[in-house]
């Protein structure tokens, strides 16, 4: 019976992190169709008035800060180019900023 | 200590009730129909009446009887604001729930795991299961109630007979449900008996034999039975999602109503995902109570029987959710208390009633042994 009741903690353990799982997977289901998203949550109210400047800022300014990174990731490839010319928008889309 | 816990419980009472007063107050104040104030005025009645009276007078689980109650109200609520007939339709069925969970409360006390009570129940669980091959025009949905019967067949073949007797009778109910297309009900019998087979017997010789048995069946079902696939849920959770965070009135188009066994969508309709997510939430302190009640019995049967109760609620609200919410594309599956199908109301009340019988039960034998201890000094 000891033994029994130790498997029983044990499933008890996994239908408790199943309804955890579940929640979490619910919970970010019912934020992303209202379109809540981690980007709009990181970023605050106030930089969205000066966010569009600063992509160009940084439009102008990336190559020389950026030609290293692009390399970095693909060497000599050409075809990067249209991610070089957005170059700093790759990183920032990619971690949503 | 007594005192203390008499008096937070009957906080918890007073509370419950007025705030099922509340939830049909509301509509019925809005909409001026005397079926809502009748309901308004009868349910928290009902409600103190079997958290109390009835469940003391025949030693059911308090806390499983207050969640179960709290359920049937809200599958209840779900129909106020929309259709105050349904209403008093789905109050009627969701008595019929309790009145079977006292039946099993009670039944839970003369039940033995005895060899005839395995092959009575196991013979009814598998006849009810195969009524639909042999009579195709019969379409009564009683799944659920065979999978009741069939759970106590298969606690008492594992507590008393052994692994093999158990796991051929679960075999038999997978086969006919495979049979009879159910997908997503074989997939949680499945999951159910391997579980209770590991926890029960635990010896991978067992536990591993038995889940290539019925990994065969579902590829033999896959493959020699006609293509039968899962259903597919007909609802999207973008049209669930529509209804916002407090519902809306009137419903928003697409709601599948009131056609619907599932109450779950129309109960997000209309009071939004706030509530209908803490009310799906409720199925977590009823699956851990389950579980204690399972731990904390003194016999094998009666484990083996709360921990398959327990999974079969447990693992029917997750899949429900999973589907509600479209990680799966399954339907067909509803939140156990929140449908509008009698005979599946009053499986999952015979069933949460064993449980609370089991829960009686544990706490007479804790009192029998605190009064051998006073005894013995």
């Amino acid at each position: 019976m000891k033994q029994m009741r130790s498997r029983f903690r044990l499933i008890t353990l996994l239908l408790v992190c199943a309804f955890l799982v579940v929640l979490v997977l619910c919970t970010g289901s019912v934020l992303k169709t209202n379109g809540v998203t981690i980007s709009s949550l990181s970023s605050l109210p106030a930089v969205s008035g000066t966010a569009s400047p600063e992509p160009a800022a940084d439009v102008e300014t990336p190559p020389a800060g950026d030609v290293p990174s692009a390399p970095s990731v693909i060497p000599s490839d050409e075809t990067v180019f249209p991610e070089t010319d957005s170059t700093p928008n790759p990183e920032y889309n990619i971690f949503g900023l | 200590m007594n005192r203390q816990k008499s008096s937070a419980r009957f906080r918890f009472t007073a509370a419950s009730m007025l705030l099922a007063c509340l939830i049909f107050l509301v509509p019925a104040l809005r909409d001026g129909n005397p079926t809502l104030f009748l309901l308004a005025a009868l349910l928290p009645c009902v409600m103190f009446l079997c958290d109390t009276v009835v469940a003391r007078m025949f030693s059911l689980d308090r806390m499983i009887t207050a969640l179960i109650l709290w359920l049937c109200a809200a599958g209840i609520a779900a129909y106020a604001p929309s259709d105050p007939d349904a209403t008093l339709a789905q109050a009627l069925r969701c008595g019929s729930a309790l009145i079977a969970l006292t039946a099993g409360g009670i039944m839970i006390r003369s039940l033995s795991p005895s060899l005839l009570t395995s092959a009575c129940t196991a013979f009814l669980g598998l006849l009810l299961l195969a009524g639909k091959l042999l009579s195709p025009a019969m379409s009564l949905p009683l799944t659920e109630a065979a999978l009741a019967l069939l759970l106590i067949a298969f606690a008492a073949l594992l507590s008393r007979q052994g692994p093999v007797s158990a796991l051929v009778l679960g075999a038999a109910a997978l086969v006919l449900l495979l049979v009879r297309g159910e997908m997503t009900e074989a997939v949680l019998w499945s999951l159910a008996v391997l579980l209770l087979v590991y926890a029960a017997d635990g010896r991978a010789v067992v536990v591993l034999p038995a889940l290539a048995v019925v990994l065969l069946l579902f590829f033999g079902a896959f493959t020699l039975l006609p293509v039968q696939g899962f259903p597919q849920n007909p609802s999207s959770f973008s049209v669930l999602a529509s209804a916002g965070a407090v519902g809306a009135d009137p419903l928003p188009e697409g709601f599948a109503w009131p056609d619907s066994v599932s109450i779950f969508p129309l109960l997000a309709g209309s009071y939004g995902l706030l509530l209908s997510g803490m009310t799906a939430l409720l199925f977590l302190p009823l699956t851990l109570r389950g579980t204690s009640v399972a731990a904390s019995a003194r016999t094998r049967f009666h484990a083996v029987l709360a921990m398959g109760v327990s999974l079969q609620l447990a693992l029917r609200a997750l899949a429900a959710l999973i589907s509600v919410f479209g990680f799966l594309p399954l339907s067909g599956l509803r939140l156990p208390f929140l449908t509008s199908s009698l005979p599946d109301l009053c499986a999952q009340g015979f069933i949460a009633g064993l449980l609370c019988g089991i829960s009686g039960r544990n706490d007479a034998d804790l009192a029998e042994d605190a009064h051998l201890a006073m005894l013995a000094k």
